[in-house]
């Protein structure tokens, strides 16, 4: 899997673009070459400052439309 | 021998490519359809639930593309139990840290038209402060040791106990130095209140990235998002975003922009409004949701769009704003590993009420299957793990999620609350939508 990748490996990856495709973006690569280790990868990839949203979560599933149907 | 990353997803570009997107890897890769040279393999690639494995031949694309999706993790050995390597990888990153999401204040000085919040309970009493501390320390010096701790201020309006944020914010920042344990915090507040003054203060307290509301322009926004005594509150949030956007703190915002029917040509006004003041800082980036009938007083009132129609919007509104400049952080944040997991579905993750009430969602206040725990001054966080268990439990028993290329974004947690009345995890979204939305973020990219 990619996390056996040397950090080299890594650093190409993210800055490839061959003829022809190219990587959008590929974010656990980027937080690995970002902070150097598998442990600020870690750090950045675990938790999202942006985790907290108001009026309903991120994923907008409905269910606090089911919830108010619930209460009633 | 090599075979496709179950977490891999094949989708149409708008050219003459294909988008392969992984989960797990958080990634998209552009691919040209000419470089792919067995379509059978890349139509088995198309279907977001894979019971069996799909296999690489060395003749499948050309070796320049097949280099690109194996150093990208979009293909992996056969050999690999790559789910099992990955769900192990996903819940350490998941218990590497805690988070805290914390009502020092539960009323508001705002009453927005679609709000769900009752507004019954005030502000943090001091014993609910002490036992806070002592939750946090707990956390912090339990067996497993933690990488990062992170708390979300939110409310009600969370500037409405700036006392209390300071207090607590500063004791668990000592803590994390001493334990050498990284502390990041989030406040979602209306803005108001986040003139210069404080949000100095509120740096000098961690919080490094807020989330401020807009609901279109001047005329639109006031409609909805209004002070108790109806008064307008655009033109003192909007001052204070530009006081934020003129200094060099570093510190980030996500202006969230609920959307519906009713204000949607305001919101495509309010993206070229702020696109000259904020496209080009980085620290900026534009959150788009359809409201729903959130549980509000004025729900039958609420001109929502039909669930699709919300999602085609909301697609829409994320290409007019990269056309204007802004990055789509949230939208691509979604597609990651852990991007659509809600924190109701962590492990390590509470809500704190203000009267010391401890929760998982900060939906469902009134739900008792919500009500997990309590605040106590000298013990912290005293939780009952029978009922924080139906909330974590993700996708370990579900059969679709074994075979769904989504579920490292979401593992079987994008909504826990829903997923408590039904045997299989709800989705977060359907293929189509996912379909979209990665059609979108690479297209706001500006590759397809």
């Amino acid at each position: 899997m990619a996390l056996k990748f040397s950090m080299e490996d890594l650093a190409k990856a993210q800055n490839q673009k061959f003829e022809g495709g190219l990587a959008l973006w590929n974010a656990r690569l980027e937080a690995l070459v970002d902070s150097g280790d598998i442990r600020g990868a870690i750090d950045q990839l675990s938790t999202s400052v942006m985790d907290a949203n108001n009026c309903g979560c991120n994923n907008g599933c409905g269910a606090v439309q089911r919830e108010a149907s619930l209460a009633d | 021998m090599w075979k496709f990353s179950s977490f891999s997803l094949l989708v149409d570009g708008s050219r003459d490519n294909f988008l392969i997107h992984n989960s797990f890897m958080g990634a998209v890769v552009d691919v040209p359809r000419a470089a792919i040279f067995h379509r059978d393999v890349a139509d088995q690639l198309r279907n977001k639930f894979r019971p069996s494995e799909i296999f690489v031949r060395e003749d499948f694309a050309t070796r320049e593309i097949i280099e690109l999706l194996l150093r990208n993790g979009l293909i992996v050995k056969s050999g690999e139990q790559e789910r099992e390597k990955a769900i192990a990888i996903l819940e350490k990153e998941e218990d590497a840290a805690y988070h805290l999401i914390i009502l020092p204040h539960e009323d508001c000085n705002f009453r927005c038209t679609y709000c769900y919040e009752t507004f019954e309970r005030g502000k943090m009493p001091p014993h609910v402060v002490e036992g806070t501390k002592r939750g946090i320390e707990n956390a912090l010096r339990g067996e497993n040791k933690l990488a990062q701790l992170n708390i979300s201020w939110f409310g009600g309006e969370p500037c409405l106990a700036l006392d209390v944020v300071d207090d607590i914010s500063q004791y668990a920042q000592k803590l994390c130095k001493k334990d050498g344990v990284r502390y990041i915090a989030s406040m979602t507040t209306n803005g108001y209140f986040l003139k210069e003054a404080t949000l100095v203060r509120l740096l000098a307290n961690g919080v490094t990235h807020f989330q401020v509301t807009l609901d279109g322009t001047k005329e639109t926004h006031n409609k909805s998002r209004m002070l108790r005594g109806k008064q307008g509150t655009f033109d003192v949030i909007y001052r204070n975003l530009l006081s934020a956007a003129d200094s060099n703190h570093r510190v980030s915002f996500t202006i969230r922009v609920n959307v519906s029917q009713e204000n949607y040509s305001g919101v495509v006004e309010l993206i070229s409004l702020l696109a000259p003041d904020f496209a080009e800082d980085s620290r900026f980036s534009l959150d788009f949701h359809s409201v729903g009938q959130w549980g509000g007083p004025n729900d039958e009132n609420l001109p929502v769009f039909a669930e699709d129609r919300g999602h085609a919007a909301i697609n829409t509104l994320i290409e007019i704003a990269r056309a204007a400049g802004f990055d789509n952080k949230p939208s691509k944040r979604t597609l990651c590993s852990h991007g659509s997991v809600c924190y109701a579905g962590k492990r390590n993750s509470l809500v704190v009420g203000s009267d010391g009430t401890l929760y998982k969602c900060t939906v469902a206040f009134t739900d008792k299957r919500n009500k997990v725990g309590l605040v106590d001054r000298q013990k912290g966080f005293v939780t009952s793990p029978r009922k924080i268990a139906p909330w974590i439990k993700g996708s370990e028993n579900s059969t679709k999620c074994k075979s769904c290329s989504f579920m490292a974004a979401c593992r079987g947690k994008s909504c826990p609350l829903e997923s408590l009345e039904n045997i299989e995890p709800v989705c977060p979204k359907t293929q189509q939508q996912l379909i979209e939305l990665i059609q979108v973020s690479a297209s706001a990219d500006g590759m397809t």
